[in-house]
């Protein structure tokens, strides 16, 4: 009988010793990025000894380590990850975008094109005010250089968004090797202890994470620990095979940039579009190939080439008028025919736009009398004062309802987005909780079972002592 | 639901933010006085108030060139003032010339050959870098000359082979043309700011022509030979005397009439003006509505946002501190 309770008290000791340890890697744990908590399951040692008519039990043994990840809140973590930070990625470059408009401020473009044209309403009535005619010179450097300017700010951006998509694929390539790394692990490693598994399903889960919110994934269970990863349908990760991912780079007929991202094999060939619905890698798809496209050809909403539409309307309706007058020189009845803008590349228009060489050289050459030889004739200046209320100015549109529906566009779709991106956190924060309140450590829970960890210890040395002095009572009984 | 350790931090992290958030847009209202900070604040308030500063500033700037048409207007008024002037003292001397001595009458003579100049004078008016009366050639540049002793003036005296009519030879040359300037004085309206020349001086410039004839009268006989001591006024010199002060009285009343609608377009841009000043008052009211916070709502917004930082702060900062480990020995 003391034998057996000498064993039952080791067995209770080594129990209640791997709750304690289990407890302190919780606790150690608890703000571990992907750790989900553990916890111990203990069970009656099997085999009961027979005894004087009676079974009698043999002591504890810790049966399971228990995890609570569930797979259900994973996948719904992940994709709502995955809209999240698509959305969040469309709200940082929306956000730059507003800034290049730089609206509601005093400094915007449009400000600077309503002087211009406000200029030629009051050069209309001192047309031969070489002062004046400078000063529209001025006042048209300076909105081709907001122009020229936000033309830039948006190159850089496209740029920056560009460099983004190259960053999200290489960095899709090394979580998709590492998945498919632990996969190999997995499969290879069926002896593996159940407590480095259930830590590497963390790791793995966290991976998978991370790649969620590049791209939206699909996973599927292998059946031997490993998992199957797909973007958009394509396969990325096959048990321990890893599918690299590369940004090839398409320029059409008309000279229009865009990306894609497409899986290839080992030569670098390309084998498969992969056009994720969400995640940070599709909203920066979107912007590089849409919103920031100078030559977007699909007839979506490109800022870009709004801008560059812009621009074009402008240099088409002044030239167009100003080809038909006459300097304060000029007496000979033909027109000279003068441009007052010029466009370098046609493409991008808004970088390229430039006064007239000929007029910044000469302000007395700018056409704005309709007769030759009458420089008191402002019907030109009056014309392109009048461009400021034309009712076809672009489309059928006026400049100004153009540019502020163009302006408007981009503050509906940051503000669209950031309601989206509200919503979508709200779902990902319920459904962060949710999946939290299951594997998530609380601390004041892990002081209780250390406490009950540290008791039944306590208690457990406490029968291997006792049995100890019973064993020593017995052995001097023959003394 | 089980509430883990590191969920309520996050949340707390996550509320303090927002808080965070909020409070610096109250304070930004209020710092600002503008209610929106960001185009996607409000977009759909940003475009109406682009429209609204579209109009103001079209409006401002119409304001500013009907001020500057009102100067050239009223430079035209003193001009068209002083060629009537002339043109009465004109008037007046052919009549007073009728009862004079005859050596009085080359003094009055050469008097006429000054009034011609002061005339013409004026009708060379400029204002600002540009002729009054010269139609769209209002540069000395645009002046074609036709000889080399031409001068770069609309109007020039000149002189031409004395004839029997013209004794003097005395001649007015106008090198301009009677082409309107025209404004836009708002957005879809445009106004004519000269008067031409051939209302004011006549189609052929025959004001000049009339000034001319008196002074060829006053100091030619009617056979072209220069007037002497003795040489009076016959009948045809009374009737032509006649003649051209009837002239000059009808172009007297003319340049009143014009200087009259001078004084029209300078009333009609005053009124044009003052309606758009109301306007563009008005145009901000409704701006400001739109554009600006109402300050007091933001304030008391400002203090709610801080009181729930400080409370989320406060709060924060007790339940974390708070665990069973605190309370174990």
């Amino acid at each position: 009988m003391s034998l057996a309770s000498l064993e039952i008290g080791r067995k209770a000791l080594l129990a209640q010793r791997m709750g304690l340890d289990i407890t302190s890697n919780n606790i150690a744990n608890v703000n571990t990025e992907g750790y989900s908590r553990r916890d111990a399951r203990f069970a009656e040692s099997a085999e009961p000894v027979y005894q004087n008519g009676n079974y009698l039990g043999t002591g504890v043994l810790m049966s399971k380590l228990r995890t609570f990840r569930e797979e259900f809140f994973d996948r719904e973590v992940r994709s709502t990850l995955s809209r999240k930070s698509g959305l969040n990625q469309d709200d940082k470059i929306l956000e730059r975008i507003e800034t290049i408009l730089a609206e509601p401020t005093a400094e915007n473009l449009n400000n600077s094109i309503t002087d211009f044209f406000k200029a030629f309403d009051e050069l209309a009535l001192k047309p031969e005010s070489v002062g004046l005619r400078e000063n529209i010179l001025e006042v048209g450097n300076t909105f081709v250089d907001k122009f020229n300017y936000m033309s830039r700010l948006m190159t850089d951006a496209r740029t920056e968004v560009g460099n983004e998509i190259r960053n999200f694929t290489e960095k899709s390539n090394r979580l998709i090797s590492e998945i498919a790394s632990l996969n190999q692990s997995f499969s290879s490693g069926k002896s593996m202890a159940y407590e480095q598994s259930q830590t590497m399903i963390d790791k793995r889960e966290l991976l998978l994470e991370e790649l969620s919110e590049i791209a939206n994934v699909n996973v599927t269970e292998g059946g031997d620990g490993t998992v199957n990863v797909f973007i958009n349908g394509i396969n990325v990760v096959t048990k321990h095979v890893a599918t690299s991912l590369k940004v090839q780079e398409n320029v059409s007929s008309e000279g229009e940039l865009t990306y894609r991202v497409t899986t290839v094999d080992k030569n670098g060939n390309a084998l498969n579009n992969i056009n994720p619905s969400s995640g940070r890698l599709s909203a920066a798809l979107r912007h590089f190939n849409v919103t920031l496209d100078p030559k977007e050809s699909s007839n979506q909403f490109s800022a870009f080439k709004r801008l560059n539409d812009y621009a074009t309307a402008i240099v088409n309706n002044v030239n167009e008028l100003t080809n038909q007058g006459y300097g304060l020189d000029d007496t000979d009845p033909e027109s000279p025919e003068r441009n007052f803008f010029e466009i370098g590349d046609e493409t991008n228009s808004s970088f390229s736009i430039r006064l007239s060489p000929d007029l910044m050289n000469n302000p007395r050459n700018i056409p704005l009398s309709a007769a030759a030889g009458e420089p008191g004739n402002a019907d030109i200046a009056r014309g392109i004062a009048r461009l400021a209320d034309k009712l076809d100015f672009i489309g059928d549109e006026t400049y100004y309802e153009y540019y502020a529906g163009f302006v408007g566009k981009v503050g509906s779709m940051r503000q669209d987005t950031f309601r989206l991106f509200d919503n979508a956190s709200v779902v990902f924060e319920q459904l962060e909780n949710q999946r939290e309140s299951m594997i998530g450590v609380n601390l004041d829970e892990e002081a209780v079972n250390l406490v009950k960890f540290q008791q039944a210890f306590q208690a457990a040395s406490r029968i291997v002592n006792t049995t100890n002095e019973i064993l020593t009572t017995v052995i001097n009984l023959g003394r | 639901m089980r509430v883990s350790s590191n969920s309520q931090y996050v949340g707390f992290t996550r509320h303090v933010n927002k808080i965070q958030l909020e409070r610096d847009k109250a304070q930004t209202r209020v710092s600002t006085g503008k209610d929106i900070i960001t185009l996607s604040d409000n977009p759909e308030k940003v475009v109406d108030i682009k429209l609204f500063e579209k109009k103001i500033s079209q409006n401002e700037n119409y304001i500013n060139i009907l001020d500057l048409t009102q100067q050239e207007l009223y430079a035209v008024d003193d001009s068209l003032r002083r060629v009537s002037d002339v043109v009465q003292t004109i008037r007046y001397e052919a009549i007073n010339s009728t009862n004079q001595d005859t050596e009085a009458l080359q003094v009055l003579g050469e008097q006429f050959r000054g009034l011609l100049d002061d005339l013409v004078r004026e009708a060379n008016t400029d204002f600002n870098g540009h002729y009054l009366f010269a139609g769209t050639k209002t540069t000395p540049q645009s002046i074609k000359r036709d000889f080399p002793d031409m001068n770069e003036n609309p109007f020039q005296i000149i002189g031409v082979e004395p004839t029997e009519d013209n004794p003097s030879g005395l001649s007015v040359e106008f090198k301009g043309n009677n082409n309107d300037r025209i404004i836009n004085k708002d957005q879809k309206n445009s106004q004519v700011i000269n008067q031409k020349a051939n209302e004011i001086f006549g189609p052929n410039n025959e004001l000049f022509d009339l000034v001319i004839e008196m002074h060829n009268i006053l100091s030619f006989n009617e056979d072209g030979s220069p007037r002497t001591d003795s040489d009076f006024f016959n009948e045809n010199d009374m009737k032509n005397i006649d003649r051209v002060q009837q002239g000059l009285a009808t172009f007297y009343d003319d340049i009143n009439r014009i200087a009259a609608r001078n004084g029209t377009y300078l009333n009609r841009v005053d009124g044009l003006k003052n309606q758009l000043i109301d306007e563009t008052l008005r145009l901000k009211d409704y701006r400001s509505v739109q554009e600006d916070t109402d300050i007091a709502d933001a304030v008391i917004n400002l203090t709610r946002q801080e009181n729930a930082l400080n409370y989320a702060l406060q709060v924060g900062a007790r339940i974390n501190q708070i665990s069973l480990f605190d309370f174990l020995r």
